[in-house]
């Protein structure tokens, strides 16, 4: 467990515990705004992916910012019962169901709660059904549809139909419709990634009208992202929008945003706060938040508002960093620091707390009660 | 809180996946070589808790000997934790600068013996104005650097002008030098002890220097995995900060006399091509620092290819082929950042749970 100096509400963000995950509320606030009322007199909604922050308090509010489907999407069965917990009672379970423990977990929790599962092969799907079965429980199933925008499920096109109608055909489940996760991790270029979301969503509608043609009504297609929420929400057959990084942010996705053209962008609403420890050299300053802390699995985060200063390394306990020629930050030991995660779903897994801020002030701590679900 | 807690004695092919094992009887030879190599030697072990982040683990160590009889931790919050776990003499190889850390830190020293790095005068006068006042003793010791460019004195000048400062301060008891380095690449045994030696021997240099002006230099804490055989053998080195070793990661591959303790285990969830198979641990739960990705553990001809939040891309050309609902293990590219993810450590032996143990250091980054 994370065991920070909790300090009193109102005290400045300068005087926190460092390292700590810092959240501006105002920032919050106008990134829901700006996804959420951008669904407003659309017949599509949003999905909020709330596995990216793992924060209860956080998801209760994007169901309140409007244009949601009224439930939420998650990775893992261990976050769905979390977010249960919290009165959210319709969930998306994206991450395929397949062990015997798992399915009785599931059924569990859908003899009170509305869960949603995918799929995206037969003996998966005979599992499933199964389960469902001796449990007296009803499940509805999505089929989980492989494109380039992620590294697994089941064929577009003829395979995915004749998934579609076996399960119209097993007992316990109802067949609800297509999802296709874009997975941001396979960034690399945006004008390429923009053409591939175009043809992948489009061979995910085509799937959709081909199992129509065979009579199976489709309730829903679930696609998109934080990069692509605009120009997925233009696209006729898409019902709802996967998107979970919009509400905080972070430097890697604000480089791959594929329509950022307006005034008031998405902004990095999630900062880490950090106090250098050690000053040694004239261009060498040590910080006290390393990989652990921040993490890096994907990239080094930035250092807020100076762009001629750098992290040039990040071990397990520290990270240093250092400067352009021309530049004379004055750091001293022990100033503090403001970083911008390069991935946020990967720094807020290593924290406990959001430590809420507002106009400068501590303002409320959220628990991340889902963090480490990973079962 | 981690809500799942298999029954002791469950088949290893039954829990719930991805969980985090420790193979009990590759941890028990991790330590036992420890406890060998510093039975009979001036130099004795200082366990790493940043690795484990388990005070049992860290007792179990302490247990079989060659210790110094307390351990090492990364930051005060971790510190805490070993404390409120029951060890009585902590050494803090990293810089503790803010007021309000240094106040928790002598609040700490009530409880334990603690002794902090320090490579800055106005740091250790924080420290001594803040002990004096909560009326306790700081040990000091000074960062020396060896190697890394990271914290530390970068001259022996330095290190002699901070130790007479630190040994004149009241609240503070001058205790000795710490560095700490890091091998290039994979190197074999004969370029670790010219490498570590090379190294360390700035430390000593150091050292030598601060008992030539007249302080008496209790501690030379020099060591770390890749160099616990050599600093055995060295004069006066008088610790070692091992904690990789417990647990161990593929990097360390060079250090062949250990074992592979910590494993994730995953469960294969989707086969969407003949030779792709996808699991259910992703970068969330191991950890891929820089990139580096972890390797299959315990399936030969299955290699990782592409790792997501919350799945991995095995490229799969074992013999039979891995299905939907088969186990895998994973061996990470660096197990304490993997550790510091998770709330508990399975142990399992002879494919059987034998114990579930917290991690309360998990998360400790303050």
């Amino acid at each position: 467990m994370e065991r920070p100096i909790l300090k009193p509400l109102g005290t400045p963000t300068e005087n926190l515990d460092t390292p700590a995950l810092i959240l501006d509320l105002d920032t919050l606030d106008n990134n829901l705004h700006i996804v959420h009322s951008s669904l407003n007199n659309k017949d599509v909604k949003l999905r909020p992916i709330v596995s990216i922050h793992g924060c209860p308090t956080l998801a209760h509010m994007q169901m309140r910012a409007g244009n949601t489907v009224g439930g939420i999407q998650v990775a893992t069965l261990g976050q769905a019962e979390i977010f249960f917990k919290s009165g959210i009672t319709d969930i998306l379970i994206t991450q395929p169901i397949v062990t015997p423990e798992k399915l009785n977990r599931l059924c569990m929790l859908a003899k009170t709660c509305n869960v949603t599962v995918t799929i995206d092969n037969s003996d998966s799907l005979k599992d499933l059904s199964l389960s469902a079965s001796i449990n007296k429980v009803n499940l509805g199933v999505l089929i989980l549809i492989h494109t380039v925008m992620n590294a697994y499920g089941a064929q577009p096109g003829q395979v995915s139909a004749a998934l579609a109608y076996e399960i119209t055909k097993s007992d316990n489940l109802t067949f609800k419709g297509l999802i296709a996760p874009e997975d941001s991790s396979r960034y690399e270029n945006t004008e390429d990634w923009q053409r591939e979301v175009n043809n992948a969503v489009g061979s995910v509608l085509q799937t959709r009208n081909l199992i129509e043609s065979k009579g199976i009504p489709i309730e829903v297609v679930n696609t998109g992202s934080t990069c692509s929420y605009k120009i997925v929400s233009e696209l006729e057959g898409v019902t709802e929008i996967a998107a979970g990084t919009y509400c905080l942010m972070d430097a890697r996705h604000s480089q791959f945003m594929l329509t950022e053209t307006e005034s008031n962008p998405l902004k990095p609403a999630v900062k880490i706060l950090s106090t250098i420890t050690s000053t040694p050299e004239e261009r060498l300053v040590v910080f006290d938040a390393g990989a652990k802390a921040i993490g890096n699995d994907l990239d080094a985060p930035l250092v807020d508002g100076m762009p001629k200063v750098r992290i040039y390394s990040l071990s397990a306990e520290h990270g240093r960093l250092t400067w352009e020629e021309d530049f004379e930050p004055g750091f001293q030991q022990p100033d503090n620091l403001l970083l911008t995660p390069m991935d946020i779903e990967e720094t807020v897994n290593v924290y406990d707390y959001f430590q809420a801020i507002r106009n400068g002030k501590l303002e409320a701590i959220f628990e991340v009660s889902a963090r480490g679900k990973y079962k | 809180m981690e809500h799942y807690r298999p029954e002791l004695g469950t088949p290893v092919g039954n829990l719930e996946t991805p969980c985090l094992l420790i193979d009990m009887d590759a941890l028990d030879h991790n330590f036992h070589i420890m406890s060998d190599t510093y039975k009979d030697t001036a130099c004795k072990l200082r366990a790493h808790t940043k690795n484990i982040k388990s005070p049992f683990l860290a007792h179990e160590q302490i247990r079989l000997g060659g210790t110094v009889g307390g351990v090492c931790t990364a930051k005060i919050s971790e510190a805490e934790v070993m404390i409120d776990g029951g060890i009585k003499d902590i050494l803090i190889p990293n810089q503790i600068v803010t007021a309000d850390k240094i106040s928790r830190l002598c609040g700490l020293a009530k409880r334990a013996d603690l002794t902090v790095a320090i490579d800055n005068i106005e740091n250790v006068r924080l420290i001594s104005e803040i002990a004096e006042i909560q009326e306790v003793k700081i040990g000091v010791v000074v960062e020396v650097d060896t190697q890394m460019q990271r914290a530390g004195v970068r001259t022996t000048t330095q290190a002699v002008e901070l130790a007479k400062i630190a040994n004149d301060l009241p609240g503070i008891t001058f205790k000795g030098v710490m560095c700490h380095q890091t091998p290039e690449g994979m190197p074999d045994r004969e370029t670790r002890y010219i490498q570590g030696r090379e190294f360390i021997q700035t430390a000593l240099d150091a050292k030598q220097a601060i008992e030539d002006s007249g302080i008496t230099v209790e501690i030379v804490s020099a060591g770390e995995t890749w160099t616990y055989d050599l600093c055995a053998d060295i004069p006066g080195v008088t610790e070692v900060e091992g904690g990789t070793y417990a647990l161990m990661s593929h990097p360390y591959n060079y250090m062949d006399e250990f074992q592979m303790a910590g494993v994730i285990l995953g469960t294969i969830i989707s086969k969407p091509d003949n030779q792709i198979v996808i699991g259910d641990t992703g970068y969330k739960c191991l950890g891929s620092p820089g990139g580096i990705l972890p390797k299959v553990h315990d399936v030969p001809n299955v290699e990782v290819s592409e790792l997501g939040p919350d799945h991995i891309v095995l490229h799969d050309m074992s013999e039979n082929g891995l299905n939907i609902g088969d186990r895998y293990s994973l061996v990470p590219g660096q197990q304490d950042i993997m550790v510091n993810r998770w709330d508990q450590f399975i142990g399992i032996r002879n494919g059987l749970v034998e114990c579930v143990l917290d991690i309360p250091g998990r998360g400790c980054h303050n």
